[in-house]
């Protein structure tokens, strides 16, 4: 489980690429690296508070996208920055769907080392491929 | 960019890639730059402007501006003007940030006279203008209001004491464009607009204070005309529509991508050109709620412009009329607009996609405020914090030439990792102090991506919509106080 950001990939905003071994950790890894986009010091968010994340999609790159999204909505709204995720992913009925949250505290400026605000998380390049062997995401973000 | 054989040179400043590069192209693509500037744009611009030129409907040439760079779908600096009729709208040729613009605003204050003031007035800027991650502006407002603001935009605020009558005048559409539909736009949206509005955000998001030099006055005449005079101070920003308008964009590109081929057999290059057909009830809809991101910029620009003019006051102990605080303009850079060509002796309605492109419509235009219309519509460029930054007029050979479209900044050329491992924040800070520009930040390693050379040269940029005819030059102005989101 991890992730690292991309430089050849875009000029203006930020690429990552992300791994787990599960669906589960793939997400978890995305989700970090959204946030270590955010905020340099990301080890030293305290997991204060959580937000859920529940959500269903056929298709396993929306319900990443969405999940992001997610991530970004809760900032926006709630100025919560997530240290850790919690997720359960599951496929039925030819659909994933994810449930479980999101923990860590709202935005402290005096501790936390900020850095750019994530505007969207973009189609372009977006990319999930893996299977049993474990699982890679491509993301490109607007900033 | 390389310039082989695929790139063919229409002039010193216009480049034309023809049909025949890409399979799919329905036009050729022009690119608009010194040969300085196109070797110095990345290869992935040659590929998103070709892109672009498959799109159904598009008119004449995919454009990109000299500034342009790569993005994500369309490239930074694209222009796409579709057939209203026959053409699509795409999320993509306007941006996740609907409405991002520039703000001039001018002062009757001189250089001498701000200098020994610059340092509490930028503190109080920075104070009085929430910048950064998560930030949170200063108008609380319900729901039920913000769908108000959203409708409303320049004018919802002049209403709320936040502006003056004048400066709905000098802002593109009045400051409210109509059409826009609350019912469009999605609960979450709204959620993250709420508390937005106010606030600059982050990224190259800045508010500036600059000064007029006399070397820098180009047109005279013009520039008087604008109430420009030489060492004056005057006061520029860049924001747009924040989380909501983001939310707006990302909403109906899942629509998009969900109905454009099943639905329209539309097929595409990019999954971030995700398109509808203009006419179609998803393209009708997007349409309403993209206007609500609009007019949310423009309310988001008057409010901070409202908070420009109460810090002004509070540090020169005057009020802002008597400081001769008016607006020179407002200006889109992220849109599509309905907008009216003469093409083939016809006069048609076109969309006109801007992405990271400022619409400059040349003299005598109705769309151009009266005390403007003899001279071309205003067109505001944004430099780096360290270069400085343009106001150009529209001209008639945009009108003829790009669908009214000129360029809207300097244009990235270094990554944000390389720019960030290159330049050290609070470096960066302290030597632009040592030379007279100071700096305040949300952010150390905000400010070291947007370090000059992270940019390419504003006036060679400049010099090119000049050359070009797209736009004409009038006054550049230089930095001596930045607010960085």
């Amino acid at each position: 489980m991890s992730y690292r950001f991309i430089e050849e990939l875009t000029l203006a905003d930020v690429a990552f690429e992300a791994d787990g071994s599960t669906l589960e950790e793939l997400f978890a890894s995305a989700g970090l690296a959204l946030n270590a986009t955010q905020v340099g010091n990301i080890g030293e968010i305290q997991h204060k508070e959580s937000r859920p994340f529940d959500l269903t999609f056929k298709a396993v790159d929306m319900l990443l996208f969405n999940f992001l999204q997610d991530i970004i909505y809760w900032k926006d709204v709630d100025q919560i920055l997530f240290g850790s995720f919690d997720l359960t992913i599951q496929k039925e009925e030819g659909a994933y769907h994810l449930t479980g949250a999101g923990r860590g505290e709202r935005i402290d400026p005096a501790r936390h080392h900020l850095l750019v605000d994530v505007k969207a998380v973009t189609m372009h390049k977006f990319e999930v491929t893996g299977g049993l062997n474990g699982w890679k995401a491509t993301v490109v973000l607007d900033i | 960019m390389e310039l082989g054989d695929k790139i063919r040179k229409v002039s010193e400043v216009v480049w034309e890639v023809d049909r025949t590069y890409k399979e799919g192209m329905r036009v050729p693509a022009r690119i608009y730059g010194t040969e300085r500037l196109i070797r110095e744009m990345d290869q992935a611009v040659l590929e998103q402007i070709t892109n672009v030129a498959t799109l159904p409907g598009i008119l004449r040439y995919a454009y990109c501006m000299p500034d342009g760079h790569s993005g994500y779908g369309f490239p930074i600096g694209g222009v796409a003007a579709m057939d209203a009729e026959a053409g699509v709208i795409s999320p993509g040729g306007i941006g996740f940030d609907i409405n991002c613009g520039m703000r001039l605003v001018r002062t009757d204050l001189t250089e001498e006279e701000v200098k020994p003031k610059l340092i509490p007035l930028v503190d109080l800027l920075y104070q009085r203008v929430p910048a950064g991650v998560g930030s949170k502006g200063f108008v609380k407002l319900s729901p039920q209001e913000f769908k108000e603001v959203i409708v409303g935009g320049g004018r919802w605020c002049v209403k709320n004491g936040y502006g003056w009558a004048d400066d709905l005048e000098t802002t593109e559409e009045g400051g409210c464009i109509e059409g826009a539909d609350p019912e469009k736009v999605s609960k979450k949206a709204i959620d993250r607009g709420l508390g937005q509005i106010g606030t600059l955000g982050s990224g190259n998001h800045y508010l500036e204070i600059q000064v007029v030099k006399e070397e820098h006055i180009f047109d005279r005449k013009i520039a008087e005309a604008f109430g420009l005079f030489p060492n004056q101070v005057v006061v520029m920003f860049h924001c747009g529509s924040r989380g909501f308008g983001h939310q707006v964009a990302t909403d109906y590109l899942q629509l998009f991508l969900g109905v454009m081929e099943s639905k329209y057999e539309i097929k595409i290059l990019d999954r971030e050109l995700a398109c509808a057909p203009f006419r179609s009830p998803e393209g009708r809809d997007y349409f309403a709620a993209m206007k609500c991101a609009l007019n949310m910029s423009f309310a988001n620009r008057q409010t901070i412009l409202h908070r420009i003019r109460e810090s002004f006051e509070k540090v020169f102990g005057k009020g802002a009329e008597a400081l001769g605080m008016r607006m020179i303009y407002d200006v889109a850079h992220n849109t599509a607009k309905l907008e009216r060509y003469r093409i083939n002796e016809k006069w048609r309605e076109v969309l006109v996609h801007r992405k990271g492109a400022t619409r400059a419509f040349g003299p005598g235009h109705e769309s151009i405020p009266e005390r403007y219309r003899p001279y071309g519509q205003p067109v505001i460029i944004g430099g780096s914090m360290e270069t400085g930054s343009y106001l150009l007029v529209g001209t008639e050979g945009a009108m003829s030439e790009t669908f009214g479209s000129a360029a809207h900044g300097s244009g990235r050329t270094m990554s944000r990792t390389q720019a960030r491992k290159k330049f050290r924040g609070d470096q960066l800070q302290k030597d632009l102090k040592a030379r007279g520009i100071y700096v305040r930040t949300a952010s150390y390693a905000g400010l070291a991506e947007e370090a000059g050379p992270s940019y390419k040269d504003i006036d060679e940029v400049i010099e090119a919509c000049d050359r070009a005819g797209i736009s004409k030059k009038v006054v550049k102005f230089v930095p001596i106080g930045n607010v960085k989101g």
